[in-house]
């Protein structure tokens, strides 16, 4: 018995088919996604409990709890989610089309690249807006990617050749990051050390906004391409074999992994470990099939991020740790643990 | 029916040409067998063939057009490519291989329609694979492996099926399944079928037409009955063999001999050897 039902329109040349695990997975992540959200809202120096926060949040609060909730907590948990989903899509972007169980935004040099343009615009412009960082944190990535991307093409890009090009470049931004960071006088290194940690500290409507647009795109194009995400997953021949246009779709593929990665880099900076994590977990809840995984993986990463920021702002409170330190902490051990098994 | 053929088709790698002007038509409706040596080209051919590789001169024609200037997912609808050896991701099941196999069939907005869902079923059935169709494929032993691979080189529905080796790492028993179910196809559906084999006995079992290829040029062609002589044995693959006739198939048998510069021993000669030096005393065993 196939585990597929197909959605089929009469009139239309429209068809699609969908794997019976997605939609329960989905619905479940999307479920501990509310509940963890409500859990979230309501943690903190001032507690909410949660029944006022959904009353809250459904519009019926007090002025206090409206506060609290809707201007300060709501924002921050909403970046927290966003910016786990567009990492964790750009991850199995990245995964599938350099054929790499390790790649992933960091590991392509993309964040650090991201991080680059954004730590610049922090030290060199101290005056600039927060919404600055954005557009600097996504030349970064895409000038650190598109070198990548570039210097890793030779011949068609092979898989191997991405990643290791990607790891110098990531090596290369970092260096120039701390350059920027050891030689600069500016009042604002200290922040900008919290932001390369990557958090989602204080993170108001404001820093909410700019990510919008570029996951509007990027997000129903990743979905777009998922069948082509498919093929690229096999063999390079095979790929060419059933008709796909390899080196095109891997580009624009590419350019959406960068879009999502450096929308996530400029609103929470570089958040380790997420994109490589999500896209491992969802695979093991939904297969490799890109038309559920995509979706899975951003639930899982946006999951990800909000359980590491309320981990980190509960763990020491009133100590904040940086969520980039959670997500760390349980990423680099089983960073080391996929390259034992693929050894 | 289709025509596929070369014109003056030169491919190399750096200076090494490893195609060299040639020119090959293949029979449509029939299997075409490559042979020849490691690194003869045939390999090479077979992906010049599948658009792979780019030549440095001339250009394969499928009915007449390039297929280099076809689009890529025109060609990909008329003509499948296994390549040798191919891996797919960890956790991919049967049905979901083969459900790529319609890739070129499918639209920005059309992902699978009921003649999707038709190829896929019955290219399942025409492998035997129904029941294994949900398993993983890392899985499946290397012969249902294969028959999945195949399986989805047939979703794809094209006229022409060009496979590299699909025996390799095979056993014996594999090997003429898979053998089997690409003749059947040929038969029952008029495929055209080119591959490359290894075993020059396998190749003229089962291929209609034969391609010996020496250094990347064809030395010898036709019905493997006319083609294989211990003379063109012995220029392609470089080895003295004596020609029978296959007594269950009627097709050519070849016995290998021995190879150039190297004298043929049986084991009442490597009986009459010199005795080998004695062992090394052992260890003393405590």
């Amino acid at each position: 018995m196939s585990r597929w039902t197909a959605i089929r329109c009469r009139r239309l040349p429209v068809s699609f088919r969908l794997d019976r695990r997605v939609p329960p997975v989905l619905l479940a992540l999307g479920g501990i996604a509310l509940a963890l959200t409500v859990l979230s809202l309501g943690t903190g120096q001032y507690p909410v409990p949660p029944g006022e926060v959904v009353r809250t949040l459904l519009g019926g609060g007090s002025r206090e709890y409206d506060f609290v909730i809707r201007t300060l907590r709501l924002p921050r948990a909403l970046v927290a989610f966003l910016v786990g989903l567009a990492l964790a899509m750009a991850g199995a972007i990245l995964q599938a089309i350099t054929r790499n169980p390790l790649a992933s935004p960091d590991v392509t040099g993309l964040s650090a690249g991201a991080g680059l343009g954004a730590v610049a615009v922090m030290v060199f412009l101290p005056d600039a807006p927060w919404s600055a960082l954005t557009p600097a944190a996504l030349a970064g990535g895409l000038a650190a990617g598109g070198l990548t991307y570039w210097l890793g093409w030779k011949g068609g890009s092979h898989p191997l050749r991405l990643v290791l090009v990607g790891i110098g470049i990531a090596a290369a931004a970092q260096a120039l990051t701390n350059t920027v960071m050891a030689t600069t006088q500016s009042l604002r290194v200290g922040e900008a050390l919290v932001w390369l940690t990557g958090s989602v500290y204080g993170r108001s409507w404001q820093h909410l906004r700019p990510m919008l647009p570029w996951l509007g795109v990027g997000v129903p194009a990743a979905l777009l391409m998922a069948r082509h995400l498919d093929v690229l997953h096999l063999d390079e021949d095979l790929a060419r074999g059933l008709g796909s246009r390899v080196e095109w779709h891997r580009g624009m593929l590419f350019l959406i992994a960068v879009t999502l990665g450096s929308a996530a880099v400029a609103a929470a900076g570089t958040l380790g470990f997420v994109g490589l994590m999500a896209p491992h977990i969802a695979r093991r809840l939904v297969g490799p099939a890109h038309g559920g995984l995509l979706p899975t993986a951003g639930m899982v990463g946006g999951l990800m991020v909000l359980a590491a920021d309320l981990i980190g702002r509960t763990l020491l409170a009133p100590i904040e740790v940086p969520a980039g330190v959670v997500t760390a902490a349980v990423g680099a051990p089983y960073f080391l643990y996929l390259l034992f098994r693929n050894r | 029916m289709p025509v596929l053929r070369t014109e003056g088709l030169t491919v190399a790698y750096g200076e090494t040409p490893v195609l060299d002007g040639l020119t090959l038509t293949i029979p449509a409706g029939r299997i075409t067998a490559l042979v020849g040596r490691n690194g003869c080209g045939k390999s090479t051919l077979l992906r010049a063939l599948a658009r792979l590789l780019r030549p440095r001169g001339g250009t394969v024609y499928l009915d007449g057009a390039s297929i280099f200037r076809m689009p890529t997912r025109e060609v990909a609808r008329r003509l499948g490519i296994l390549p040798q050896a191919p891996t797919a991701p960890e956790g991919l099941t049967v049905r979901e291989l083969v459900a790529l196999g319609r890739y070129p069939h499918q639209g920005w907005l059309r992902h699978w329609s009921e003649a999707d869902e038709r190829a896929v079923e019955s290219a399942l059935a025409a492998t035997g694979m129904l029941d294994l169709a949900d398993r993983p494929l890392d899985a499946l032993s290397g012969g249902q492996r294969q028959r999945a691979w195949i399986a989805m080189a047939l979703a794809q529905e094209t006229e022409i099926l060009l496979l590299d080796e699909p025996t390799t790492y095979l056993d014996m028993a594999h090997q003429v399944e898979v053998l089997e179910l690409l003749y059947e196809l040929n038969q029952a559906r008029g495929r055209t079928i080119v591959m490359v084999l290894h075993d020059l006995n396998q190749a003229c079992r089962y291929a209609h037409h034969l391609v010996a290829l020496k250094d990347g040029r064809i030395y010898a062609q036709g019905d493997p009955r006319e083609v294989v002589t211990p003379e063109m044995v012995r220029e392609v693959f470089g080895i003295e063999c004596c020609v029978l006739t296959d007594p269950l198939a009627g097709t050519p048998l070849c016995i290998p001999a021995a190879c150039k510069g190297c004298t043929f021993r049986r084991p009442e000669d490597a009986r009459r050897l010199p005795a080998p030096p004695p062992a090394a005393p052992a260890a003393a065993e405590v």
